[in-house]
């Protein structure tokens, strides 16, 4: 590990790879402090920039986004009330607070601490545990990983959105999109509809363009301008104790810190869970612990640790199951495994057998990713509110020419950007109808290995089930793929009790 | 109109969809043969698996709308969608991005880009032509020089100018 750090250490420390990181941090920051744009859409966007570049640079620079996006979107929940991304909406409930007392930049540098340890610790994690992780995922067999995906699909449950079923229809429908091409065993075409693009399948990177960015683009394009942004001024404190964090006010929140810092890792740890959720649950336990409950959602600075640390820490983490396993922990690392893919790279074991400096150089970026965005997000923090304001007419024609363009760029077919297209609109509906569309990428993604895996194994014990309960790795993920499933069906009826009651 | 009456329209529409897709689409789209149903390993059994789930969550979800105690999930109150107007305007944007792709094939990049930003400006409501004029300009040829020079990639040009 010691030898693969330092080849790492010597792959980052060139000019193109900390250009992309500090070019990611900035972008990132920027989509993320603009309302309607997520991080998720940072990462996807940038996506297309990444294909001419080598394969640490362009992971760097989707890298920077992703935490320069987590980290853009405190800034507008706690300046203006508008969580710019998901992952900010328990921010929002502090830090606006403390912006109304003309307190914002106290609050502002707290989510700043917040973020950057929890991130440094959640790299730490990552890079202590990805590499014994890999080395029991080899052992691993097609009755392991099908088994493994079977448990991963049920866990897309958590990501489904406020209704369950409905998410696991679009979960269903992704597995059935992910059919389409040719049968990974037969290589027979299915659902091609003797289109010649079809074969390969659908592609990846059009549908989620298409699905997260596009369907948002054409959401916002309905949307009649808000005005509350433009009218809005921030109020400041000339005190100089309302603008920093005392040494005391700190200590008196790291306890909190190091509690988001362990539930967000472990959160990003589980594939299909996210950052949203992490931020909410460090929230509720930092309320729940704290000797001041009371002060939450009133400007506590403790309550914007919670948050902030939870929904970073998510974020190194995420990349475990996936450069481990080859599963995504979350949407944005969904997108993160179409980077690897194009630039030839398969995530899981057999990357850190064959590529661990590389691996080890992305772990390496990690850290300075987290130094770049601490130093740029404090020069970013005095405009940050400008950009929030960018009027709406402009930005989201341009988003969607980006969006165009982007999926053009993969392969120069217009084909990929009808798919774009298409899936933005179905995005779209699906938004309307109140489906998520995360699980349908999930499951689109995670589908053909689950599908590849199941029929090996039933290929290798001539189309008996007993394999899965024979082998011992392959039954232990059954036994938690039904505990997972009891565990869902019971959060199900418990709701229904108490929203009754 | 209700918001269960909908739900149960939704659900409705799956159902037939997963009846098309088990009963016609699947047949007549996947390539089978008696050699691949030998041990279940048959092209359709993953298509099957998938959609037969999906019919059992869309059974699942269309009885449940007609359980009282249930009937709660299906009220979303206080979540804010489109209004009619939004739509229709969200609509039309689609209609425009659709153009877009059409006449990107047949007049290429640099002649489709501007009507079409120019046109979601106007529908927007952005009355300053000059000032849409610069801004869509800048854009188009930036896009243009970010990808096309520095990213290697060559925009299409167009069927009309080939």
């Amino acid at each position: 590990m010691i030898e693969s750090l330092v080849a790492g250490f010597s792959i980052i420390m060139h000019w193109e790879p900390l250009l992309a990181i500090v070019a990611g941090s900035v972008v990132g920051l920027v989509i993320g402090t603009i309302p309607g744009l997520t991080s998720t859409m940072a990462v996807a966007l940038m996506l297309p920039l990444t294909y001419d570049l080598e394969f640490v640079t362009a992971i760097m620079l989707l890298v920077g986004a992703y935490k320069g996006g987590i980290f853009g979107g405190s800034i507008t929940a706690i300046l203006l009330n508008t969580p710019g991304t998901p992952a900010s909406f328990c921010t929002v409930l502090d830090g606006y607070s403390l912006t109304k007392q003309g307190k914002g930049v106290k609050a502002l540098k707290m989510a700043k601490y917040s973020s950057v340890i929890a991130d440094v610790f959640s790299d730490i994690v990552l890079i202590a545990i990805a590499a014994p992780l890999a080395a029991i995922a080899l052992k691993f067999g097609p009755p392991e990983i099908a088994m493994l995906i079977l448990f991963s699909l049920t866990v897309v449950a958590g990501v489904a959105g406020k209704s369950m079923i409905k998410g696991l229809i679009a979960g269903g429908a992704g597995l059935l999109l992910a059919c389409v091409g040719l049968d990974p065993i037969f290589a027979v075409r299915r659902f091609s509809f003797d289109v010649v693009h079809l074969d390969g399948g659908i592609s990846l990177i059009p549908l989620l363009i298409g699905l997260f960015a596009l369907s948002e683009v054409i959401f916002q394009l309905g949307r009649k301008s808000r005005t509350e942004a433009d009218q809005f001024t921030i109020k400041h404190s000339p005190l100089p104790e309302d603008n920093r964090v005392s040494w005391l006010e700190f200590k008196q929140s790291f306890r909190t810190i190091t509690r988001g810092s362990i539930i967000g890792t472990a959160i990003g740890i589980i594939p299909g869970i996210g950052v949203g959720i992490a931020s909410f649950l460090s929230y509720a336990r930092a309320k729940a612990a704290s000797k001041n409950p009371d002060e939450f959602g009133k400007g506590s600075l403790e309550g914007i640790a919670a948050s902030e640390s939870g929904n970073s820490a998510v974020v190194g983490a995420t990349f475990i199951p996936l450069l481990t396993i080859g599963i995504p922990g979350d949407i944005i690392t969904a997108v993160m495994m179409g980077a690897f893919l194009i630039q030839g790279f398969t995530p899981g074991p057999l990357l850190f057998l064959n590529h661990a400096t590389l691996i080890y150089a992305i772990f390496i970026g990690f850290f300075i990713c987290d130094i770049v965005y601490f130093v740029i997000g404090t020069l970013f923090m005095k405009y940050a509110a400008y950009l929030s304001k960018v009027p709406r007419k402009y930005l989201f024609p341009i988003v969607m020419i980006f969006c165009v363009v982007g999926s053009y760029a993969i392969q120069q077919s217009l084909f990929d950007i009808g798919t774009m297209v298409v899936f933005g609109i179905l995005g779209f509906i699906m938004t309307k109808f109140k489906f998520a569309t995360a699980p349908l990428l999930i499951a689109f993604i995670l589908g053909p290995i689950g599908e590849t895996a199941l029929r090996q194994s039933l290929l290798m014990s001539g189309g008996s089930l007993n394999i899965f309960f024979t082998r011992p790795i392959a039954c232990a993920f059954l036994i938690v793929t039904v505990f997972s499933l009891i565990g869902i069906i019971r959060g199900i009826i418990k709701k229904s009790k108490v929203t009754c009651d | 109109m209700q918001p269960l009456n909908k739900e149960r329209i939704i659900a409705a529409s799956v159902l037939i969809s997963v009846l098309i897709v088990l009963f016609y689409i699947i047949p007549t789209y996947i390539e089978t043969s008696e050699e691949y149903h030998a041990t279940g390993l048959s092209p359709a059994f993953f298509p099957n698996i998938a959609t037969i789930f999906i019919g059992a969550l869309a059974v699942l979800f269309l009885s449940l709308t007609f359980i009282k105690r249930w009937a709660h999930f299906f009220n979303s109150e206080g979540e804010s969608w489109l209004s009619p107007t939004e739509e229709m305007k969200a609509g039309l944007s689609c209609a425009i991005i659709v153009g877009y792709l059409l006449a990107l094939k047949y007049v290429g990049y640099l002649i489709a880009t501007p009507p079409v930003i120019l046109g979601l400006f106007f529908l927007q409501g952005e009355r300053n032509i000059v000032k849409s004029i610069i801004i869509t300009l800048v854009v188009t040829i930036g896009i243009y020089f970010l990808f096309q020079n520095l990213l290697n990639v060559q925009f299409p040009q167009g069927k009309l100018f080939k």
